[in-house]
């Protein structure tokens, strides 16, 4: 028989093995969030509902606002945040790479939804547990930092740029760099903000930040363009709104500049890039400075903007305390996310998809599928025609406004294709993009998608598929029936 | 024959997709043997009345406008006004329209003076007008084909309520979405040959019939009554009908 004095020491360990996780306060809205949120995810996943990856996590958070943060605070090593137009995915994966292989136990958004929602759904997954999580890993929406950052606290928050993109949703570029601004305030003293020092808005963020702050960027005039490009947005001062002049230009409006009026400039960053090598579609090589040394890089993706993902996450890196070296030969075994840059094979052909979304992403997509070893494209002649499989949604996730394809290069893919098919709902406004741009007329245009890939496929040739977010996840789940790809959220 | 374009702070007024209209005006004059010539103009540069057959101004975020209105307040102002008088058609959107207007008012703080060439004025509104967009072009606009449609589709992403004075004739009345204001279901504006509206989408591009008007009306200037050749617009009015269907418009 267990006597009272035996149930109160059992259960005081009970109840301390079962909380370490969690925050020290722990409310009851809470506690019947989680609960809730546990029994509809048992449910979707019993009823086999693909991608219900936030239903959870909304429920919770309608339940209990305070969720994420109960459940947020009680990390070793606290959270990190990263987040940016171009690039979150791949980033957050590459410093996922780096922390299992310094063997750090996290959690992560990693099935893509990252609203608050997906954080919520992810912790109403994975807590309670036995398991002792050192670090919460979070990819988070452009629009929702500011909300992200007063919730979590958290101990660095990444940025990595800040271009056009879903105009219908936030309204203007300079919408998000306020709500930036705002974050940036929120955060605790104590706090590290990795910073992009070549996009000025993002750079600008540093200046007033009273914690420490980490500067990454390409210092490798080799890989300037002469001019900022026409779709260039940010190239005003953030001090003084004059015009800036660059003494180079990376992509869009990353750079180094300098204003004449104010002496802004760029800062020095602490982790550059020199020697940068694109030298194919998906082969990348460069070497990472820093101030404890230098280290070679070779990537399994392609395209400059990788350059700028993989010094983030080294950044990151150095302010987790990583050793250097150990970051390298962790980036070097990268793999890419589904979506980005993932090569499917099926039958005689394989499929690379490269996800493009806004302007900037879509014209340094179009320059890296056609590097060789001469380099990008733009620099560079290019090797041999490709096929291209272009798919255009205006679904909410896309952003509804398909505008911004008129500020995309297309004209840049002039004489460099075989076959050319286009899809998704807005196909028509796509294939009337590419007229404009003076490309020959498409091998088909439907908004049916298993009619195009059929049509890809059916050529038995290698294709290169550049598809908008739903889009992708469309054609995944067609390529699924076939069984040819993971299921994405397993990914 | 050649057709000039200028291009109004296109370096500022960008966010939105609106070069389109450049290429589309463009490439709809070069595919029938006129070369298109653009001609940019900044801040601090300064416009030649006599030269452009149409002007172009686009959208962009509300610093720009800022710094927009002041250069047009130092002299373009008066100088595209010159302009017009002499013959030249102006295309514009949002923030463009709305600086063709006679003020913008923002939320907080001083009126923002536009350029008077269309009766109309600007008011910062609390909600963002965002989406889709169809109208029924206005009666009174002549001299554009209605054969293959009368209406125009576009996206609109703008706070701004424009109410039109007495001299401006509304471009079209809105099928879907909210228009100039929201209230009046009126959509865009013109008086003689300035235009302007809050279509993006590009507009012209999937409004090939609404293109080929402007480009008439641009080339007037120099060469008098132009009969157009007739282009294979497939790819124009496929886009054009499929969005009418998709927003239940037409079956």
């Amino acid at each position: 028989m267990v006597d009272a004095e035996d149930l109160r020491s059992f259960e005081r360990k009970l109840v301390r093995v079962q909380l370490s996780p969690w925050a020290p306060v722990f409310s009851m809205r809470t506690f019947l969030a989680l609960a809730l949120a546990k029994s509809v995810n048992f449910a979707l996943r019993k009823a086999k509902v693909s991608g219900g990856t936030a239903l959870p996590g909304l429920l919770a958070l309608k339940i209990a606002p305070g969720f994420i943060h109960h459940l947020t605070q009680n990390f070793s090593r606290g959270n990190i945040l990263v987040s940016g137009t171009n690039g979150k995915t791949t980033t957050t994966r590459m410093l996922a790479t780096v922390l299992d292989g310094w063997g750090i136990a996290y959690l992560h958004n990693r099935a893509g939804s990252n609203l608050l929602r997906g954080i919520a759904s992810t912790l109403a997954e994975k807590l309670p547990s036995f398991k002792k999580w050192d670090l919460g890993l979070w990819e988070v929406d452009e629009a929702t930092v500011l909300p992200a950052v007063s919730q979590i606290k958290p101990k660095i928050l990444v940025l990595l740029n800040l271009f056009r993109d879903q105009l219908d949703r936030y309204g203007e570029v300079d919408k998000i760099k306020k709500l930036w601004v705002q974050a940036v305030r929120k955060l605790p003293k104590a706090s590290i903000l990795v910073l992009n020092a070549d996009d000025p808005a993002v750079a600008h963020l540093g200046h007033n930040f009273p914690g420490r702050v980490i500067y990454f960027g390409i210092q490798d005039k080799k890989s300037s363009q002469k001019t900022l490009p026409r779709f260039a947005d940010t190239r005003y001062c953030p001090s003084c709104a004059t015009s800036l002049s660059y003494q180079a230009v990376y992509a869009s409006h990353l750079g180094e500049y300098q204003c004449s009026v104010c002496g802004y400039s760029r800062p020095s960053p602490d982790f550059s890039a020199a020697s940068v090598q694109c030298l194919s579609p998906v082969e990348l090589e460069f070497t990472a400075r820093s101030k404890v040394g230098e280290a070679k890089l070779k990537l399994n993706l392609g395209g400059l903007y990788n350059v700028y993902n993989s010094l983030s996450a080294i950044a990151t890196s150095s302010a987790l305390g990583i050793d250097f070296n150990k970051t390298i030969s962790s980036l070097n075994k990268f793999k890419p996310a589904f979506g980005r840059t993932e090569e499917i094979t099926i039958g005689k052909s394989k499929i690379r998809i490269f996800l493009i979304k806004n302007p900037t992403g879509a014209n340094e997509v179009i320059k890296t599928i056609f590097t060789n070893s001469n380099g990008p494209m733009a620099h560079q002649p290019w090797a041999g025609k490709k096929n291209l499989l272009l798919a255009l949604n205006d679904k909410i996730a896309d952003g509804a406004d398909v505008s911004w394809i008129w500020d995309v290069d297309f004209e840049n893919l002039l004489g460099k294709m075989r076959h050319l098919i286009i899809t998704g709902t807005r196909a028509r406004d796509l294939a009337l993009r590419l007229k404009y741009a003076g490309i020959k007329k498409p091998d088909l245009v439907t908004e049916d998608f298993s009619k195009a890939i059929k049509n890809a496929l059916k050529r038995k040739e290698n294709f290169y598929f550049l598809p908008t977010y739903t889009a992708m996840l469309e054609v995944k789940s067609q390529l699924n029936r076939l069984g040819l790809s993971r299921e994405f959220w397993r990914d | 024959m050649e057709l000039r374009i200028c291009h109004l702070y296109g370096d500022l007024m960008n966010i939105y997709g609106d070069d389109g209209n450049i290429t589309a005006l463009a490439k709809r004059a070069a595919w029938r043997g006129i070369t298109p010539k653009v001609f940019p103009i900044t801040i601090g540069d300064r416009l030649d009345p006599n030269f452009a057959d149409i002007y172009f101004f686009g959208g962009g975020q509300d610093q720009q406008q800022i710094a927009v209105s002041s250069d047009l307040k130092k002299v373009n102002g008066k100088l595209l006004k010159r302009a017009v008088e002499k013959g030249a058609a102006v295309f514009s959107v949002c923030g463009g329209y709305q600086l063709l207007g006679h003020y913008y008012q923002p939320k907080s703080g001083p009126k923002l003076p536009g350029i008077g060439l269309i009766d109309a004025y600007t008011v910062a509104g609390e909600q963002r007008m965002i989406g889709n967009v169809v109208i029924e072009l206005n009666r009174e606009l002549e001299g554009i084909s209605r054969r293959r449609s009368a209406k125009l589709v576009g996206f609109e992403n703008h706070s701004g309520k424009t109410y039109l004075g007495k001299g401006a004739k509304p471009l079209g009345k809105v099928i879907v979405g909210y228009g100039n204001n929201g209230e009046d279901k009126t959509e865009g504006a013109f008086m003689g040959s300035v235009f302007g509206c809050y279509l993006h989408g590009s507009c012209l591009p999937k409004n090939p019939h609404f293109a080929d008007f402007l480009l008439a009306k641009a080339l007037e200037r120099r060469y008098g009554e132009i009969k157009l050749k007739k282009l294979d617009d497939s790819a124009e009015w496929q886009a054009h009908w499929t969005i009418l269907k998709t927003l239940r418009v037409v079956r």
